[in-house]
């Protein structure tokens, strides 16, 4: 062990390397967020009494749930284009891979929200004349959405952390800087700790953010 | 056939509920086994029965939540088995059901819970459905709990806000099943009066599941007992309770009256 630490280049570029951040927060917030909104849908038609609404969240869990997201992303930004002669920016490229996975994840985690509703509050909601599409959005949802809230959390965390995988299609967040940087000064410890401790902050802010949400919850289940 | 025409015959003519050889079975089980059965608009009839009976799944299958294996069950114009979805809407609409667990929605405080339904369903404006739900809770006498959630009532305080979000709906017909049975022997007291209450204020058709002989005695005008998915005995409940003819009801209402 006669590595040098030279930390002293982090204060020159860690400016830098932290500016992979924004890029890296502005790819996984829309992931997040679509995510968020595929998977409850995913959900709700995992639950439907349609069987092709069924059949297709079916269909979608499996196959993105089994597709390695490097996979996925690469097939999108480098094979999409010469099927449909439509390319797409890196970041939009990875916004699509990043949600297709998640939303396969969440759908799981807000199914198992769902299911766990005792069936009397549904019961309850259509003898008072509510349709099952209401029963949904005003009963079991809402409740669900809390239930769900700690296993969302960890889906959202698992697509935060494939971020890093963007750099495949040179996405300039933090692990593609660290790469940039680390090339340039052969300093690879210095930079990808650098990544490591800001993608950990990133991360660890978010799980804060959601425990935070849990706490709105007023009311407790009987 | 025969027997078809003959209670046709003898239909009252302001028939609200109408059952017809109703059978239900869950797979190999036979729940129903033939019900025929008519409430008239206005009526109160209550339901005994040991557990296992069929009288919930009765209840249940008057609005629906439970499909029926055949047979024939109709309420006002509507028919209920092979009904579609907007159709038992409709006489969801117009009928009230209070559960055995209360089933009120936990993450609603209790006026939330009453105008929920008008909001959504009936398009209500919001401080609309908040004054009428207002001026229901005061009629249970929860009004001062408005806005507390249901995980911090009581069983019968619960109880109180399920008649009221039912009420809320404005039905014709009120479905009760075993309202009391879970609650503390102090408690059913409280809700036992607010049935009476709504029964008095709203003549409404009601059909209760209970095995409160008193209650029953001073609100029903019919009482039936059911035992194996059959109609064991019928009558008018002053008949009923007192003197029963069937010795099987006789042998019931031993059997809860010992239990009290």
């Amino acid at each position: 062990m006669d590595y040098k630490f030279q930390f002293g280049v982090l204060t020159d570029y860690g400016p830098y390397l932290a500016g992979g951040l924004w890029h890296a927060w502005w790819t996984s917030l829309p992931s997040i967020v679509l995510t968020t909104i595929l998977g409850v849908v995913l959900a709700a038609m995992s639950m439907s009494r349609k069987w092709i609404l069924r059949g297709f969240s079916l269909v979608f869990v499996d196959l993105f749930r089994t597709l390695p997201v490097v996979v996925l992303l690469i097939w999108i930004h480098y094979v999409m284009p010469i099927l449909t002669g439509i390319s797409l920016s890196p970041t939009m490229s990875s916004i699509i891979a990043l949600s297709l996975n998640g939303a396969a994840l969440a759908c799981e985690a807000f199914r198992g929200g769902l299911e766990a509703i005792p069936t009397t509050q549904a019961q309850a909601a259509q003898s008072l004349g509510f349709s099952r599409w209401q029963v949904m959005r005003y009963v079991t949802l809402p409740q669900a959405a809390f239930t769900t809230l700690p296993s969302l959390t960890n889906v959202h965390i698992t697509v935060i952390k494939n971020v890093t995988v963007t750099v495949l299609i040179a996405v300039p967040e933090v692990m593609f800087r660290a790469q940039e940087l680390t090339v340039q000064f052969f300093r690879p410890l210095e930079f990808y700790t650098g990544a490591a401790a800001l993608y950990v902050a990133l991360i660890w802010g978010y799980a804060l953010f959601m425990r935070s949400l849990e706490r709105l919850q007023k009311w407790q289940p009987i | 056939m025969a027997t078809n025409l003959m209670l046709a015959a003898t239909e009252p003519a302001d028939t609200y509920i109408r059952f017809r050889d109703v059978q239900k079975s869950y797979g190999a089980v036979s729940v129903l086994n033939g019900i025929s059965l008519d409430v008239a608009k206005g009526e109160v009839l209550v339901l005994c029965g040991p557990s296992g009976c069929g009288k919930s799944t009765l209840l249940r299958c008057i609005n629906g939540l439970e499909p029926i294996s055949s047979g024939t069950i109709s309420v006002g114009e509507h028919r209920v088995d092979g009904a579609s979805q907007d159709t038992l809407q409709k006489i969801r609409l117009s009928t009230g059901f209070v559960f055995q667990n209360f089933n009120l929605f936990p993450h609603m405080t209790a006026l939330e819970n009453i105008t929920i339904a008008p909001r959504k369903i009936l398009g209500l404006p919001q401080r609309e459905a908040a004054a009428e739900g207002m001026k229901l809770l005061e009629q249970v006498g929860m009004a001062e709990k408005a806005n507390v959630y249901p995980f911090q009532l009581s069983g019968g305080q619960r109880q109180r806000v399920a008649i009221a979000r039912a009420l809320a709906m404005k039905p014709s017909l009120m479905l009760f099943d075993e309202p009391t049975s879970a609650l503390d022997p102090e408690m059913r007291e409280e809700v036992l009066q607010v049935i009476r209450q709504v029964h008095h204020e709203h003549n409404m058709t009601m059909i209760v599941v209970t095995h409160e002989i008193g209650f029953a005695k001073s609100v029903a005008s019919r009482a039936m007992l059911l035992d194996a998915g059959r109609i064991v005995e019928e009558a008018s409940a002053r008949v009923f309770f007192e003197h029963p003819v069937e010795e099987r009801t006789r042998r019931f209402l031993r059997a809860i009256s010992n239990d009290l």
